[in-house]
């Protein structure tokens, strides 16, 4: 079987030097395609200098995703980027010394990243899924009738990326199905902890540059999208609105990308029902 | 200049009338350093590297001397403000290569000022090594306990304090017993502005250097005196000999040219 190598780090986030109580905010992977990076984008907590986050964000984008000629940099394939990058990292922001990783068999850079995030950095607790959401909103609806129609174990799938004609990882939509056409399932759901609502959003708007940057595949993207209400969330009025805009921003981003919203659960409920055609018979 | 940050803790206020002019009270954060067995020599080399820097007119972190719990520091001034909690990244490869392009003259008195007191330790890649580029786009140099006197290094076979003068004084190459490449020395590419700070150097006065030798704390010893005198003479013979150490050698130094 092919075997891959990849290196890996933690990055971590430190509000509190004297507390030293260390937050996991992204993951570096290096690997023969190159070097990338995946950070918790919408980190929102009171002890958090949201300034300062920015800035971080922006810099290890730059540093590991940026423009790559520099003589300043070491090549990002090389092992001493990682000493490079260690030695602009400190206090407030702390690297983990890089680790290896083997797979046996061929996978992208991107899944690894993926599933190296979502087992250190995110917050997301799969197995308290079913306690999230609101009844009568599109996402919660979506997932009662996945459940109740076990959408999931007829062939909607869940962590499968998405890649263009050539090869290249598009995004991993929540859901996709295909079967002829291809769905494409993404979701923003409110009623859960507001970071959670953040990546959604992130990844939604993500994923929607992508649908409008990559012709080569034909996808029907479909993006839930829970009614924003002053209640959902438990912030202040400037975070609220703050987050009402980033719901308002992302929408229009998804029409622009030709993506279909459902914000109704009768929209839901019809486009599950043609959604099925797609999928396996029950039984 | 990029220096420190200073939080204000007392309102301009002066009570005696303005006599002296406004003033008001601030609080400013230091990163203290202090000699242990391998290093015996930092609290020296720190104090020494700090005024000499400042005296060439290079961005070299703010110091002072003192004793903390009987114990004597060199404290260097720290960038962020004495109550932040979380500080941004500084400058990344963008801000280095423009900031490398846009001052010239100044990069180059860094390397030379580095020359001129031994130090070996400072670089860009593959770490980012006691030179910082702030957010506004300036050059910060900090941390030079690895200079003149230097620090024992079994695996090097060097031994710090005078023989370490010696061997540098000898020959430049004794300095560049780190191994491996640094790309920072390779950033030494003009004579002209090199000589810029060799003529600084060479102008700096023999009172100078004996002042700034003697500002070593007193309670740091070593240095003893004979190792303050060496290195008083050590300062003042480097001034004359340097440039024709640095232009001659082609190993360290290969961009070097016209």
């Amino acid at each position: 079987m092919p075997k891959q190598d990849f290196t890996y780090a933690l990055l971590r986030y430190v509000p509190d030097p004297e507390r030293m109580e260390p937050l996991n905010i992204g993951v570096v992977v290096q690997g023969a395609e190159g070097m990338k990076l995946k950070l918790d984008s919408y980190f929102r907590r009171k002890d958090v200098d949201a300034g300062v986050y920015k800035r971080w964000r922006e810099f290890l984008q730059d540093e590991v995703e940026g423009e790559q000629k520099s003589i300043f940099r070491p090549s990002r394939e090389s092992a001493d980027f990682w000493k490079y990058l260690r030695s602009l990292t400190g206090d407030t922001v702390t690297m983990t010394q890089p680790l290896k990783m083997a797979t046996t068999e061929e996978v992208a850079l991107e899944r690894v990243l993926e599933k190296l995030y979502d087992k250190l950095v995110s917050r997301k607790e799969p197995e308290k899924e079913q306690n999230l959401g609101r009844p009568g909103h599109p996402a919660f609806e979506f997932r009662r009738i996945r459940k109740e129609r076990k959408l999931d174990s007829r062939g909607l799938k869940k962590s499968h990326a998405l890649k263009s004609a050539r090869g290249d990882y598009l995004w991993a939509p929540h859901r996709v199905a295909e079967n002829g056409q291809l769905f494409a399932v993404d979701k923003i759901e409110v009623d859960a902890a507001p970071e959670l609502t953040y990546r959604e959003i992130d990844k939604a708007r993500s994923a929607a540059s992508q649908v409008s940057n990559v012709t080569s595949i034909k996808v029907r993207w479909i993006v839930l999208i829970d009614p924003f209400e002053d209640d959902a969330f438990n912030l202040g009025a400037s975070d609220r609105a703050d987050m009402k805009r980033a719901f308002e921003e992302t929408k229009a981003k998804v029409r622009n990308a030709k993506g279909e919203i459902l914000s109704d659960p009768k929209e839901v409920s019809q486009f599950t029902a043609e959604l099925e055609h797609c999928l396996l018979p029950m039984g | 200049m990029g220096r420190g940050q200073y939080e204000l803790i007392q309102a301009p206020t002066d009570e005696l009338g303005g006599k002296s002019g406004p003033k008001a009270v601030f609080t400013a954060r230091f990163i203290g350093k202090w000699d242990e067995p391998n290093r015996p020599y930092n609290v020296a080399n720190e104090t020494i590297a700090a005024l000499i820097g400042t005296a060439l007119g290079l961005p070299v972190a703010p110091g002072i001397t003192d004793e903390i719990g009987g114990k004597p520091y060199f404290l260097s001034q720290d960038l962020p403000k004495p109550g932040d909690k979380q500080v941004g990244p500084q400058g990344g490869a963008a801000a280095v290569e423009k900031l490398v392009a846009d001052n010239r003259l100044l990069v180059h008195g860094a390397i030379i000022f580095d020359l001129y007191i031994a130090n070996n330790d400072r670089g860009f890649l593959p770490e980012r090594r006691n030179l910082a580029v702030n957010n506004d786009g300036s050059l910060f140099l900090y941390d030079q306990g690895n200079c003149c006197f230097y620090r024992n290094r079994k695996t090097a076979k060097d031994v710090a304090g005078v023989p370490r003068l010696k061997s540098v004084e000898k020959s430049l190459s004794a300095m560049f017993d780190k191994g491996g490449d640094n790309f920072y020395w390779q950033l030494l590419t003009d004579v002209k502005l090199a000589d810029h700070w060799f003529d600084r150097i060479r102008q700096i006065p023999d009172f100078m250097l004996e002042s700034f030798v003697n500002m070593i704390p007193r309670a740091v010893n070593p240095p003893t005196e004979a190792e303050r005198q060496a290195l008083i003479e050590f300062l003042k013979k480097r001034r004359h000999y340097l440039r024709d150490q640095v232009l001659n050698d082609k190993t360290h130094f290969p961009k070097l040219g016209g």
